[in-house]
């Protein structure tokens, strides 16, 4: 009884000093924000919201590659930008409803084909909220929405012809990929890296064996280990990583070949700039401009012009391409911060930059300068395989020699 | 001084526990440098607390202890240890995954944190020499034999510089040619200068190995003899005598048809060992056989396996002409056999209410269509009880922790009673309890024989199987060692025989 | 019938009458426990830079304003702490709610699409999350492997099996990231979803403490020797509380496949991380089924709040998870202590 009472007074001494502490809070908030209702009544800018994959920024990839295009366009446009990160796919759809509804945002930009579903189910209900869909399709064409692609032939064919000159530098003639799942980006991937090569093997007649491996998976470096493992064995001198986090493990696996001193062997990256990873044997990467595409949409919402639908972005809209040092230093610096990498953003540009000059030769600089040319004035375009058959046919004729098979305008 | 002659004095001891249990009432206890004394003294004498408060795992509430004349007082068994204390449970304290070695390193390594792992070796092998007490090193724990781990437990304790060890009935675990090596080893080690506290209550162990020996009784001391210049008879006498606290009325028992019946049964434990070595009796209406014996003897094995709890590796059980032995505890419980265990923990669940717990063996009475439980039945069957027994609480729903522990003992009697079956097997059913409490479950037990139940009462209360029994066996290292009217056996014969001597 | 009701309404009186200050003190924790939690996630906001006042009132009301979206939240969660708390009663540790959610929700999905028929694809999602808990269940009973080692392999085996199937087996010819959908005129509305994942936490309540096999697996949890004592099986008691909990994860992962996605993606961003989440919910309603579905709103509510706080104060998810974090731990830390120092205790004694 005597006990029982002791605890009693306990609570109720802790519950009175919570009370208090909360008390004293309170007063201090709403004190605080009588001071903050004034400043914010001056100007009301537009606002837009990015709204991320499911796992968010800190990707070093497409999110944070979305948050600098965003970033851009608050400083340009002068629009406030919003972000959020949903939970899991299952919160999109509600997430979506309670945006648009609630009228506050210019446009929705949504990044990664986790949304599709999602914005498929949706965009009909708020015909007057603009949407827009980063690297991937509804396959609806509606008012309120775009869906921006990106043209992943033509940096593809770009890298294509970087890997073959590299492969000729380290006494070999063949070059690979670690490819995530066989879906329509991998396919133009494809088309775009085989047409590299052939079109290398046409400027130059050295011939260029060409491996392509489907590991399934975007997520799971040990997949990516051991399929790049295997190219390696195969003869393959340089891979070009089109798996995500997949390719992760080949990159591993390229380090390994070299530092046990198996032979020697380059790795490419692809979407950001993941030279930071190893610069000593990851010497370029391609560019797939996910913050190039975020600012398009939101400039096309705010200044216009606006039209729905599907918009694709190549090297002529600087949508793909490959990354420049400039482009290095700065996710080499994100690196740095976030402890992803040991070496200063200096270090690691000083590192690529002697691996190209010591790797990518002025005559293939030539070839690719020649081919972007083509490409940016529109002299050639590629060709989109709709369905799997069709891809699969393009790359047969393809390796049997026929360029043009892969063009939908204009031969080389 | 005297305090040159004696390793350790405890004067003067008394302990209360916090729910005002005295275990033990003003104990002295003295132990002379390098002899093995024995420490006698039925279930709850006070033995065990006595030694725990030497080892220094509890306070004594009252008195004053020296070891090797120095006065102590412990905060721990890390200070027991550091003056040379060590002491060997029933129960081992050995890390069962490890291997022998592992173990003593990880002693060694709680007096000594620079120890390497070949000092323990290199100091076991030396004790081993010296005391013929041979272990493996590399064997995994729970692999070896009890007697083995036994060894390891003993060179454990010797390896932190033990000078007094206290061994805690270590020869119930024992088979007769372990026995015999312990105690050429417990000689040896005496001849070595460590003094040895043994406890136990087997009279022929204590004849056999001690120099003196001390008996308690209710925790008192009783005396403490030279055990060369005693018989056991008078050992025996000093261990139970007693003076009857109250009597009971008792008609004569009228016996009818025998309604269980064991044919020598064989129950084996977890650990491999044969607790019950072959027990028969037969068991009838109106009356109740008790079973008296020492704690630890197969009392409980025995009382689980007729209950079904556990299986018989060998015999059978007949319940009324029916052989019972494959069915399982819910089947018996449903052919008529109640059991009350000897411990609430396990009768009981505490956290349930008194409905739920009334439920626990009642529960085929309780179901409905589809085995829907009819908690109104349980409630009817619940009131049923506490008014049949005069049970005390605040409420039907409340968790059965709160009632006292003669009101819990009231449910576990009294849920059985009101399912009207023909064979009670009831284990201690007065542990613990305060004199009314005890009475009040006596004469209802004695009620239930006159109306023509069976009753095994398993007791270790010499008291309890005098007063109520009929017949009375003597539970000995799981055999009956006798059976006989109570009249039959004067406290000193029982003394002797609870204590395995058979005359 | 009526004469029934109103002697449980009776008995329900007294219970409260009786057990009066038990309940007080419960809700005594409860308080403290969230004012505990507040608190220190206050402090934690306040000296990374950010107002703990308006974050707290970001989750707490934009998390609880959408009923629509806060009970399809809750469902799954709601299923996955059941399939905790309900093998927890018996005694044993399901952490593999998360590969039960995963088996049970492609299995109903897979029903559901080839029968276009919702509620058998419920049934089957019941079925395989049962069968998949009875695995684990099975492997502790039988052959003595330890239920949490099991679980843990389970769960990843389950996952990767099920990106394999829908790769392989089922998928979706329009978008390659998704597997095949369940029709959309024949998913269920958000209400349903929370409705039908109330109606299987009441089930549970039901079977637990109005039926033979609830008790026994209460019993068995509670005090093992007493169910040893009154010839309960004990194995039967963990077989049954795994295949029940287990199946009521594979329906809620039914649930949110055929209320919300109609299909599994192959990130499995739907369903990763439910079972997980679904601890923390059955420690937060106190093992009971009635507690379990408020404590599934309230984590559905943080979770739904915490993407606000994102859009509207730039804070990172991090923050929000680390402060849905203490304020869950702080809400189940005082009862998850109790059954540490018990399940420890049952333990010393073996």
């Amino acid at each position: 009884m005597n006990a029982l009472s002791r605890t009693g007074w306990a609570i109720i001494i802790i519950v009175i000093v919570l009370i208090a502490i909360g008390g004293g809070y309170w007063w201090y908030a709403s004190s605080q924000q009588g001071g903050k209702g004034a400043t914010t009544t001056t100007k009301k800018p537009v606002k837009v919201a990015v709204l991320f994959d499911v796992g968010g920024r800190g990707d070093l990839s497409f999110n944070d590659m979305a948050y600098l295009g965003a970033q851009r366009a608050a400083k340009d446009l002068g629009v406030e930008v919003k972000y959020l990160t949903p939970k899991s796919t299952s919160d999109m759809i509600p997430l979506l409803k309670q945006l648009a509804s609630s009228k506050q945002y210019k446009i929705l930009v949504l990044i990664g084909f986790l949304w599709t579903d999602a914005l498929n189910k949706t965009a009909d209900q708020f015909p007057d909220q603009k949407f827009a869909l980063i690297d991937s399709t509804t396959g609806v064409t509606r008012p309120n929405e775009v869906d921006i692609l990106f043209r992943e032939q033509e940096v593809g064919a770009l890298i294509g012809v970087i890997a073959s000159g590299m492969a000729y530098e380290l006494n070999g003639s063949t070059i690979g990929a670690v490819a995530g799942m066989s879906i329509p980006p991998l396919w133009k991937f494809h088309i775009g890296y085989l047409f590299g090569a052939k079109y290398f093997e046409m400027k130059t007649n050295k011939t260029v064996n060409f491996l392509w491996q489907y590991t399934g998976t975007f997520g799971d470096p040990q997949k990516g280990y051991q399929t790049a493992t295997q190219l390696l064995q195969q003869g393959a001198k340089v891979l070009y990583g089109l798996a995500g986090l997949t390719h992760i493990g080949m990159f591993d696996a390229v380090i390994d070949w070299n530092e046990k001193g198996y032979g020697k062997a380059l790795a490419i990256g692809e979407d950001a700039s993941q030279e930071w990873y190893n610069p000593k044997y990851i010497p370029v990467s391609g560019a797939k401009r996910v913050d190039v595409a975020v600012y398009t949409a939101i400039k096309m919402a705010v200044q216009g012009p606006w039209k729905g639908g599907i918009h694709t972005l190549g090297l002529k809209e600087g949508g793909v391409g490959i990354w420049d040092l400039d482009g290095v230093r700065y996710f080499a610096q994100i690196a740095y911060n976030e402890s992803k990498t040991k070496l200063t953003p200096d270090q690691i540009v000083n590192i690529v930059k002697q691996q190209r000059e010591k790797y990518i030769k002025p005559y293939v600089w030539n070839i690719v300068h020649e081919l972007e040319q083509k490409i940016k004035s529109g002299q050639i375009v590629f060709k989109t395989p709709l369905t799997e058959d069709e891809y699969n046919s393009i790359i047969q004729q393809l390796q049997q020699g026929n360029l043009n098979a892969a063009l939908a305008k204009g031969h080389v | 001084m005297a305090s040159n002659e004696y390793a350790v004095e405890m004067r003067g001891i008394v302990k209360v526990y916090p729910d005002g249990v005295v275990a033990l009432k003003g104990v002295d206890f003295l132990v002379k440098r390098g002899e093995i004394h024995g420490l006698l003294g039925e279930n709850g004498a006070g033995k065990t607390t006595l030694m725990r408060i030497l080892y220094g795992e509890i306070k004594p509430t009252r008195g004053e202890i020296r070891v090797f004349g120095r006065r102590v007082s412990f905060r721990g068994p890390w200070d027991a240890i550091r003056q040379g204390i060590g002491m060997v449970y029933q129960h081992f304290t050995l890390v069962p995954a490890f291997t022998v070695k592992e173990n003593l390193y990880l002693s060694l390594l709680s007096v000594n944190p620079k120890a390497r792992l070949g000092d323990a070796v290199s100091k076991a092998d030396k004790i081993a020499e010296e005391t013929g007490l041979r272990i493996p090193y590399d064997e995994i724990v729970e692999e070896l034999p009890i007697g083995v781990q036994q060894r390891v437990e003993i060179i454990k304790a010797l390896l932190r510089d033990a000078k007094i060890l206290i061994l805690d009935e270590p020869t119930s675990v024992l088979t007769p040619i372990e026995v015999r090596d312990l105690f050429k080893a417990l000689r040896k080690l005496r001849d070595m200068g460590i003094t040895i506290i043994f406890i136990t209550h087997k009279l022929k162990e204590v004849k056999e190995i001690t120099d003196r020996v001390t008996v308690l009784r209710k925790g008192k001391l009783v005396g403490t003899v030279e055990t060369g210049k005693v018989d056991v008879k008078t050992l025996a006498r000093m261990m139970v005598q007693r003076e009857v606290v109250f009597k009971i009325e008792k008609k004569p028992a009228k016996p009818g048809e025998v309604v269980l019946e064991a044919k020598d049964i064989h129950v084996i434990d977890e650990e491999g060992v044969e607790r019950v070595k072959g027990i028969s009796f037969q068991l009838r209406k109106g009356e109740i056989l008790g079973v008296a014996g020492v704690q630890g003897n197969g009392q409980r094995e025995l009382a689980e396996a007729l209950a079904g709890i556990r299986r018989v590796s060998k015999g059978r059980i007949i319940l009324g002409g029916k052989d019972i032995t494959g069915y399982n505890a819910y089947q018996r419980y449903m052919k008529g056999l109640a059991y009350v265990p000897d411990s609430r923990g396990t009768g009981l669940v505490p956290d349930m209410n008194l409905v739920e717990n009334t439920a626990l063996t009642n529960l085929y009475r309780i179901l409905g269509w589809a085995r829907r439980i009819k908690w109104d039945r349980a409630v009817e069957i619940t009131s049923r009880v506490i008014r049949e027994l005069e049970v005390v609480a605040p409420s039907l729903y409340a968790p059965i922790k709160h009632l006292s522990g003669g009101n819990q003992q009231k449910i576990m009697v009294g849920r059985e009673i009101v399912r009207e079956p023909d064979v009670f097997i009831v284990a201690e059913p007065t542990q613990g309890l305060d004199v009314a409490a005890t009475e009040f479950i006596r004469k209802t037990l004695l009620r239930l024989r006159d109306n023509g139940k069976a009753i095994l009462l398993i007791s270790t209360d010499l008291d309890e199987v005098l007063q109520l029994s009929d017949r009375l066996a003597v539970i000995y290292e799981g055999q009956f060692l006798a059976m006989g009217r109570p009249e039959e056996f004067t406290i000193e014969k029982l003394g002797l025989i609870m204590g395995g001597v058979r005359e | 019938m009526s004469e029934a009701l109103g002697s449980w309404f009776k008995g329900f009186l007294e219970q409260v009458r009786i057990r009066k200050r038990q309940y007080l003190l419960g809700a005594l924790e409860i308080v403290l426990s969230a004012l505990t939690g507040f608190l220190v996630a206050a402090l934690i906001l306040y000296f990374i830079g950010y107002d703990p006042w308006y974050i707290f009132e970001i989750m707490l009301t934009y998390g609880f304003s959408d009923l629509g979206y806060l009970g399809t939240r809750a469902a799954p969660l709601i299923m996955t702490g059941l399939a905790f708390s309900i093998p927890l009663l018996a005694g044993v540790f399901n952490i593999g709610g998360e590969s039960q959610l995963y088996m049970g929700a492609l299995l109903g999905l897979y029903v559901a699409y080839v029968t276009h028929n919702v509620w058998l694809g419920l049934i089957a999602g019941f079925i395989a999350g049962a069968l998949w808990g009875g695995l684990i269940a099975a492997l502790r009973v039988y052959r003595g492997i330890n239920e949490v080692i099991t679980a843990i392999m389970l769960n990843w085996t389950a996952y990767y099996t099920i990106i394999y199937i829908i790769l392989v087996y089922l998928p979706n010819p329009k978008q390659s990231h998704l597997s095949v959908q369940i029709p959309v005129s024949e998913m269920i509305s958000y209400g349903e979803t929370f409705a039908l994942a109330v109606v299987g936490a009441l089930i549970a309540y039901f079977i637990l403490y109005y039926t033979d096999i609830g008790y026994k697996i209460r019993v068995s949890g509670a005090n093992p020797r007493s169910a040893v004592y009154a010839g309960f099986s004990p194995k039967t008691a963990i077989m049954a509380s795994m295949l029940l909990g287990g199946g009521l994860a594979g329906y809620g992962g039914t649930l949110i496949i055929a209320g919300v996605t109609g299909s599994i993606d192959t990130t499995m961003s739907t369903l990763y991380g439910l079972g997980f989440t679904g601890i923390g919910v059955g420690l937060l309603g106190r093992n009971h089924p009635i507690g379990i579905i408020f404590s599934g709103l309230f984590f559905a509510g943080l979770i739904i709040g915490g993407q606000w706080v994102e859009l509207l104060t730039g804070a990172p998810p991090y923050v929000t998870d680390t402060i849905t974090g203490i304020i869950v731990i702080a809400l189940s830390m005082p009862y998850a202590y109790r059954l540490l120092v018990n399940y420890m205790g049952r333990l010393g004694k073996k």
